[in-house]
């Protein structure tokens, strides 16, 4: 009878290595001995691009928990306690793992990886509205400097050379960034309204921004002299 | 030397022979290198390898060695050839690595893999017929490791 477990070590390691989905992995480890061997941490390719998964709202009895919807298994896969995430706001960053948290007061914001449970603090929403053109500010606003979208240029689990863009609302939707050991964030300056940022994304070194105006804004932040660049790419209506 | 088809005889650890041309027998690295080192008698055993799988082998040599053959062809030929017991694909994972074929044993580790896929650690015990040899106290530190893995 085939001996699975007593296949020799480096062909097992050959196998595990080819495992690119992490929950398989983790499975891979858990079936033996040997198979446990063969398959430390360190030979998982940590960039292989994985199926999301779905974070689920709040429960209401269980409000330190949240559970996570897995793609690939069509079903709830996991329950995490995370008290970071109770009672805030939370969307992706367009990186694994990450999420950028906010509390409703606006006192809080924070980017968070529920898997790694590592913070990272980021100046508030106070600090935000302390940037503003006191013309543009509409007293009294609860949300006004609500954020609604974040974007990471690269994962902050493998390095610290990595650029976070936000757009939040105002009267339009304004742009800002921050670096790591930023105490606050910076401004884009963009004479232009843009109508709003309905989604972002980063690609190659640049963050690429859908307006609601049915425009494409290309940002360029660089990381180490701080100049930003923005142009437009696209328009809607009279391109081809 | 003659141009002509140069053929050797493969030995299996349960004393089959094997005829085949050896332009096909060198798509394994480990018979490429004894017939380059001119250690080639009349006949090279595979002390590792029975006949059962050896013909499993050569099916799979020849068929990648055909002519004119396309790669929607081979690709339907690798689909349908992986299929197979889990004791065979066992012994052909050890086969290819005796006989060097990097290709065959990235394709068949790549079946193995393939068959582990959303499945839990129970699951692929129960596939592949592996005992659970873990302590109770390592069977809890998994559990504690992947807390979230296995809910």
């Amino acid at each position: 009878m085939a001996d699975w477990a007593g296949l020799p070590h480096d062909l097992l390691v050959l196998i595990a290595k080819r495992v690119k989905v992490m929950e398989d992995f983790i499975a891979f480890g858990s079936v033996c001995t040997s198979w446990r061997t063969a398959s430390p941490k360190d030979n998982f390719d940590i960039l292989s691009p994985q199926l999301p998964l779905l974070m689920l709202p709040d429960d209401d009895e269980n409000n330190y928990y949240r559970e996570f919807y897995s793609l690939s298994k069509g079903k709830v896969s996991r329950r995490l306690y995370l008290p970071e995430a109770k009672g805030r706001d939370c969307f992706p960053t367009d990186q694994m793992g990450w999420l950028l948290t906010q509390s409703l007061d606006g006192e809080e914001v924070n980017l968070f990886n529920p898997f790694s449970d590592t913070k990272i603090h980021l100046p508030n929403q106070f600090a935000l509205r302390a940037l503003q053109n006191p013309d543009d500010l509409i007293e009294g606003h609860e949300f006004y400097n609500y954020i609604k979208l974040a974007t990471l240029s690269a994962n902050p689990s493998f390095t610290s050379d990595y650029v976070l863009v936000i757009s939040y609302s105002t009267d339009v939707n304004y742009l800002a960034y921050w670096l790591p050991g930023d105490i606050n964030w910076t401004l884009f300056d963009m004479d232009e309204r843009h109508g709003g940022v309905c989604n972002m994304t980063y690609y190659k070194g640049q963050f690429y921004l859908l307006t609601w105006g049915a425009e494409i804004w290309v940002v360029d932040v660089q990381s180490r002299d701080r100049r930003v660049e923005s142009h437009l790419i696209l328009l809607g209506k009279t391109r081809h | 030397m003659s141009s002509s088809t140069k053929f050797l005889t493969l030995k299996t650890c349960d004393d089959k022979k094997f005829v085949l041309d050896e332009a096909i027998a060198v798509r394994s690295q480990t018979i490429k290198n004894m017939v380059e080192d001119d250690c080639v008698s009349n006949v090279i055993p595979l002390p590792n390898v029975d006949s059962k799988t050896m013909t499993k082998v050569i099916e799979y040599w020849k068929k990648h060695s055909e002519e004119g053959i396309s790669k929607d062809m081979l690709m339907d030929f690798d689909k349908a050839f992986v299929k197979v017991h889990h004791s065979i694909l066992h012994a052909l994972i050890l086969a290819a690595n005796f006989l060097n074929d990097k290709e065959m044993l990235d394709m068949m580790c790549q079946e193995v893999v393939d068959r582990i896929k959303g499945k839990t650690p129970e699951e692929i015990r129960k596939e592949f017929d592996i005992k659970n040899d873990f302590t109770p106290e390592e069977e809890e530190e998994i559990r504690k490791e992947n807390a979230w893995a296995f809910e």
